[in-house]
């Protein structure tokens, strides 16, 4: 989520004038090449060939995240994730996963707001011998109902292992956006036995189509990733239908028995291909993300005016910057451990509303989320999430040099704009936890 | 052996071994006189609920009607035609996933 970047020719242009004028600067960091192709059917075709690594990534991304749901299936997009590499028509779940385990692959499925990504790692000599069994798995599933009933201890026991932190996150989202993007990741209790097997078909088949389809791989040509998608062949359906998210903002809260508080403030954000990403993305490092160093207390302006308010209490807090397609959400996750909750919370809604964006903060800022970005591109596990990320949100791939330029040009003036952009929008909570002496937003 | 084959094959003798074995004047289906194996079992696992529920209840009725030492009277037979073999595509499903199981472990331990 930390990865943000700038879409629109103006600041475009400002972004390769400022990387060609930096010639003093330490940094000249050069990306690798990343080609992007659109196939006749409609997948989009993301690849970083000449990555230097043995292991060959491939990821199958398809736009059926939570969001596409209906508020009869919610949840099933869990549920597709948690039957990944059930039997198909032609292969066993036992033959997917020995082949790949003798192979020596790596396979796994992530699902967020947006997506369904099926990723495959292995050493390229291996690589297209386990690709069958992967394609196989994506493009020809039958969720066989027993199979299903017995993925439901396994499901359950995911469901109780959340932490409460990424619970407090899903219902942010549920305040922020109430449907779309609000639409909780996680599978309902209520639905846990109610979707069965022509559910999950009915939704792989209206969504699982070469429409949202987005191939990406790093260490692999395209023309392998055109092979993919021919083999995978899959139908030609509509785009899934998208409904803008559009941004209320409310307060919800569950009362769960923890010993700590959870909370999660967010207000509008901006969307990944925005102008204003870049300056989102340091303005959430200006607030902070926790300390960079171990043991030490964080240097973001949010923990600093927690601890000048109220000194005594264990708290946590970590900014947020979400940027979706066509919408995102920027604000505070706070975690505290003592009696009152209240004024640790309206320091730090203060902090969000009202940040003290200095020279010096925005260059600390700049730096810390260069690093990351930089840190990110250093394995290639990172970088095919980012570019995945980056096709998934934008429908383009911007070069990893571009994207640090465009860090680089945000000016003091760009984060001041960010945070009043922030301040000026309705604030939504979200409280997971002890949440008794927790303040309503009205009286924030 | 082509003789034997050529029998087998043949409906007719199909149906006169099929009225010999006699189960059917029970009610019962022939896949509902299976030896209960692990395969037939796991195979009854899979079965969809409504099917589990008719074999129970031809199964049930059959030791009803052994108890009382009579038959259902003719028109209630099981015929030749009308037997599904509704365990069959389950069971095949079975033996194969198994044998691939054996064919993994007595080649790659």
């Amino acid at each position: 989520m930390s990865m943000s970047t700038l879409k629109t020719p103006v600041m475009k242009n400002i972004a390769k004038r400022c990387y060609a004028s930096k010639t003093a600067s330490a940094l000249s960091i050069k990306g690798p090449q990343v080609q992007t192709k659109k196939l006749p059917n409609n997948s989009l075709v993301v690849a970083v060939p000449d990555y230097p690594t043995k292991i060959g990534r491939v990821s199958v991304t398809f736009l059926a995240g939570s969001r596409y749901e209906d508020p009869e299936n919610a949840g099933i997009a869990h549920l597709v994730r948690s039957s990944a590499g059930l039997s198909t028509e032609l292969s066993s779940t036992f033959s997917i996963i020995r082949n790949l385990g003798h192979l020596g692959t790596n396979y796994y499925v992530s699902s967020d707001r947006e997506t369904i990504t099926y990723t495959i790692e292995a050493h390229k000599d291996n690589l297209v011998s386990s690709l069958k069994y992967f394609i196989e798995s994506i493009s020809n599933q039958s969720f066989k109902p027993w199979e299903l009933s017995d993925n439901l201890k396994r499901l359950q026991y995911e469901l109780l292992t959340i932490p409460p932190e990424v619970r407090v996150l899903d219902l942010a989202h549920k305040a922020a956006y109430r449907n779309t993007l609000g639409n909780t990741v996680f599978l309902p209790k209520y639905n846990i036995k109610k979707l069965g097997s022509e559910h999950l078909l009915y939704y792989v088949k209206k969504n699982f189509n070469n429409q949202n389809a987005i191939i990406s791989s790093v260490g692999v040509d395209v023309e392998t990733l055109v092979h993919i998608s021919e083999d995978l062949n899959l139908p030609n359906g509509d785009a899934s239908c998208t409904t803008k998210a559009k941004y209320y903002g409310g307060d919800l809260r569950k009362s769960k028995s923890l010993d700590a508080t959870y909370l999660a403030v967010v207000g509008e954000g901006v969307s990944y291909k925005d102008s204003q990403s870049a300056s989102f993305a340091v303005l959430q490092y200006l607030l902070g993300k926790g300390s960079s160093v171990k043991w030490g207390v964080g240097q973001g302006v949010l923990e600093q005016n927690i601890l000048k308010a109220n000194s005594s209490d264990n708290f946590a807090v970590s900014a947020l910057n979400f940027n979706y397609s066509d919408s995102g959400l920027f604000g505070f996750l706070l975690a505290y451990n003592g009696k009152d909750v209240s004024n640790v919370l309206k320091a730090a809604v203060q902090s969000l509303r009202s940040p003290t964006v200095t020279e010096t903060e925005v260059n600390r800022a700049k730096k810390q989320l260069i690093f990351s970005l930089v840190s990110a591109s250093e394995s290639s596990a990172g970088v095919l999430e980012n570019i995945t990320h980056q096709a998934v949100t934008s429908g383009q791939v911007i070069p990893f040099e571009k994207l640090i330029a465009a860090v680089e040009a945000v000016t003091v003036e760009d984060v001041k704009k960010a945070a009043g952009k922030v301040a000026g929008s309705k604030l939504s909570l979200a409280g997971y936890g002890n949440v008794a002496t927790t303040p309503y937003l009205d009286n924030l | 052996m082509p003789i034997i084959k050529a029998l087998a094959s043949n409906v007719a003798v199909r149906r006169w071994a099929y009225n010999l074995s006699g189960f059917n004047k029970y009610g019962l289906h022939h896949d509902d006189v299976l030896q209960e194996n692990e395969d037939v079992k796991e195979a009854l696992r899979r079965l969809p609920a409504n099917k589990v529920d008719e074999r129970s209840f031809r199964i049930m009725r059959a030791m009803q009607l052994s108890l009382q030492k009579i038959e259902l009277p003719k028109e209630q037979w099981t015929k030749f035609e009308e037997d599904d073999r509704y365990l069959q595509p389950y069971l095949e499903e079975v033996i194969k996933e198994r044998e691939e199981k054996e064919y993994w472990e007595k080649n790659y331990y």
